[in-house]
């Protein structure tokens, strides 16, 4: 008996001293981060998270740990891939962060009641609409935006000489001669990586943004579609059914679905092929893989009229609305809507920049991008709906499927509806 | 006789006592996350709200109607048996080579057994770049196959990538039980006249009863769950033709935000696995018992 109760004892003390283990280590950590609070004065901790790597920011970051010493920033970052679910997991539980980066699922965030209104906020003011519109539920803003992304085509000036083509297109129809022209010169005319969904699916709704969206009536479209009062289908038809001639006349073909965007790339510039559809963050690597390439930038050309950018602000910061430190996110948002916060960032970052009376050079190899944006012509439309992510990439492996040979564009359509029909079920009514 | 019931009891008691440590273990780690599973996939939980509704079995009947679910339980059920064949079918005959007294053999069988100490992701970027069109290594050498634009093909591709990957790591399972057979039995049916191909059939392929057992259960449950190398290679595409269980419910669960239905996707999932294993566990240990 003493033996039995002797070793349910021990096994009893050897589970609890593991179990004490883990606590001791928490409160280790307590201590330290309460050392350290005590030593470095009132300083306020304010945690951020995000996706993008911190050097992409760190010229605005240093800036800002210099101008408000009294807040100490604890950054922490997360891979994309990994960041809703943790996200996810860390505000239901409410430990989350107090400033975190947020793009297209802002509205499901703040449907759940999660981050903060910033409408009233001074800083909001300083931002032109079109890189706030992205962070609105229902009328309110709940988002700062960072830079925006630029995407459009990508073109080898020396083979469009060789070609004999002096202009870059504007309309899809030039725009499926030139591919015959270069590839009359011998020159693969366009790559793509298509194994991944997404190269398609901005392409083909980027004749959307050009024919559909640049009409004022059709401003509100988003918002209807999000609510199930409006379709893809039976609106978007004749846009794609016009991009599928560069399908039907071969110039998009199905090994490319067997190609990642990186040898896309690479096949640009190597100089095997004359056009790639990219945007703003591949100018650098384009550079790196090969210096001598001589190359420009286009909007992706329109069925008819002026063509339109691929694009919107691709992040924004916004605030736990459970956070302690509302007052020290606050302040760090009406840094990051400074002309010098921003411009300390874009420097690494990239892109173009929202906050009202401030332009900010692209690189040189994309000025062809210049006029639409001055004027405006940059849009994803996406970034208004309900469920985003999982409508676009509905969207985009539907066109897989079609490049495949397998699929009709209106079952792509179809398809998209149906799946805005389930994301509006999972929205809180 | 009841005092030795007793002793008997406090004599078993002590041994399970130190069992109890394993079973918290079991009972945070496995237990406790497939009781909530069942929980939430009652209900409409998106993930974020805490509260959520009792949906009954709606989640499950939606199942049903889910195509691209249902395409990726038929390619994920493609994959685990074309895999679990054709692993062991080249397995058995590698492990008998590599046990062959070679001069060679410890360096074939290391060989042999690197792939699977890779990680899939490792191995699923290399083998994009040798599959891929134009600029891979097959379609250089003029074999023009779109192994992963191909929706026909793609599963094949995985296939063949899964079995290069782990037919070394079976073969290891094979070699050690081959090395447990006792020359006697060879050496008997030498003396009764039988070939090499007879002594295979009759000696060796009944006494690796006990590795086929552990390596088809493991390679099934394995082939089942298969996950990484889709990411890394297909990310379930083109469309959705190479989607499979695993994937469909990352994309329901994190990126649609049905974290209901995606618990009840889980809940089939280890239904559809646990029947399966059971199945062929029942089978390969009566199989075993035969040859005993």
């Amino acid at each position: 008996m003493k033996k039995v109760f002797l070793s349910a004892i021990t096994v009893v003390i050897g589970s609890a001293m593991l179990l004490s283990g883990c606590g001791d280590a928490k409160n280790d950590d307590a201590k330290v981060s309460n050392d350290s609070k005590a030593s470095n004065g009132k300083q306020q901790e304010l945690k951020l998270m995000i996706w993008d790597k911190e050097e992409q920011i760190k010229g605005a970051l240093d800036l800002f740990k210099e101008k408000h010493p009294e807040i100490k920033l604890d950054i922490s970052f997360t891979d994309n891939k990994q960041y809703d679910n943790i996200l996810n997991t860390k505000l239901a539980s409410g430990s989350g962060p107090d400033v975190f980066e947020v793009g297209a699922q802002i509205r499901n965030l703040a449907a759940a009641n999660f981050t903060l209104d910033l409408s009233d906020e001074p800083f909001i003011s300083k931002y032109q609409e079109s890189g706030l519109s992205s962070f609105s539920y229902k009328g309110k803003y709940y988002g700062v935006p960072w830079m925006s992304w630029v995407e459009g085509i990508f073109y080898n000036k020396t083979a469009f000489e060789k070609a004999g083509i002096t202009q870059v297109p504007t309309t899809w129809d030039e725009f499926l001669q030139d591919h015959a022209k270069l590839k009359q010169s011998g020159i693969k005319p366009q790559t793509m990586g298509a194994k991944s969904w997404e190269p398609m699916m901005k392409q083909s709704l980027d004749l959307v943004n050009a024919g559909f969206f640049s009409a004022p009536a059709n401003k509100d479209w988003n918002a209807k579609f999000s609510d199930k009062e409006a379709n893809m289908s039976g609106t978007f038809d004749k846009y794609l059914e016009k991009w599928s001639e560069i399908v039907k006349q071969g110039y998009l073909t199905p090994d490319m679905l067997g190609m990642d965007p990186d040898q896309a790339l690479d096949e640009f510039a190597t100089g095997k092929a004359a056009m790639w559809e990219s945007g703003n963050w591949s100018v650098n690597t384009i550079k790196q893989k090969n210096p001598d390439l001589d190359f420009g930038f286009f909007p992706i050309p329109a069925i008819e009229g002026k063509p339109w950018l691929m694009g919107g602000p691709g992040a924004a910061w916004a605030i736990n609305k459970n956070s302690k430190a509302i007052d020290a996110a606050k302040t760090f948002l009406e840094f990051w809507s400074t002309p010098e916060a921003q411009l300390a960032a874009q420097k690494t970052y990239g892109g173009g920049i929202f906050l009202k009376d401030v332009t900010a050079p692209l690189d040189p190899a994309m000025d062809g991008a210049k006029e639409a944006l001055a004027e405006g012509r940059i849009f994803a439309p996406w970034n208004e709906w309900f469920g985003a992510q999982a409508i676009i990439l509905e969207y985009g492996k539907g066109m897989q499927n079609y490049l495949a040979g397998g699929g009709s564009l209106s079952d792509v359509l179809k398809n998209a509806d149906k799946k805005r029909n389930e994301m509006f079920e999972t929205a809180p009514k | 006789m009841k005092k030795l019931t007793l002793r008997q009891v406090k004599q078993e008691l002590k041994y399970e006592a130190f069992l109890i440590p394993a079973l918290v273990g079991l009972a945070l780690f496995f237990i406790w996350p497939i009781a909530s599973s069942i929980y939430y996939s009652l209900t409409d939980w998106n993930g974020l709200n805490p509260e959520s509704h009792f949906v009954g079995l709606k989640n499950y009947i939606k199942l049903f109607q889910d195509s691209d679910l249902m395409d990726s339980v038929k390619h994920t059920l493609l994959y685990a048996i074309l895999m679990t064949l054709i692993q062991n079918i080249f397995a058995v005959p590698l492990a008998v080579a590599l046990d062959a007294n070679l001069r060679t053999k410890n360096v074939l069988r290391l060989i042999f057994f690197a792939p699977a100490v890779l990680s899939p992701l490792v191995v699923g970027f290399l083998w994009s770049y040798l599959m891929s069109p134009n600029t891979g290594l097959f379609w250089s050498l003029g074999l023009h196959i779109n192994f992963l634009g191909n929706p026909q093909i793609v599963m094949y591709s995985l296939i063949f990538v899964s079995v290069w990957q782990y037919t070394g790591w079976a073969a290891v399972i094979y070699l050690a039980n081959l090395q447990g057979i006792s020359q006697d039995y060879y050496e008997a049916a030498k003396i009764d006249g039988a070939g090499r191909w007879k002594q295979f059939l009759h000696v060796t392929l009944p006494l690796l009863a006990p590795s086929i057992t552990i390596n088809v259960i493991n390679s099934m449950v394995g082939s089942l769950k298969i996950f990484d190398i889709v990411m890394a290679m297909t990310q379930g595409g083109p469309g959705s033709s190479s989607e499979t269980i695993t994937t469909i419910l990352i994309k329901r669960s994190f990126t649609e935000y049905r974290y209901g239905y995606g618990s009840a996707i889980a809940v089939m999932f280890l239904a559809i696995t646990a029947v399966i294993s059971l199945v062929l566990l029942k089978y390969l240990h009566h199989r075993e018992e035969k040859v005993v």
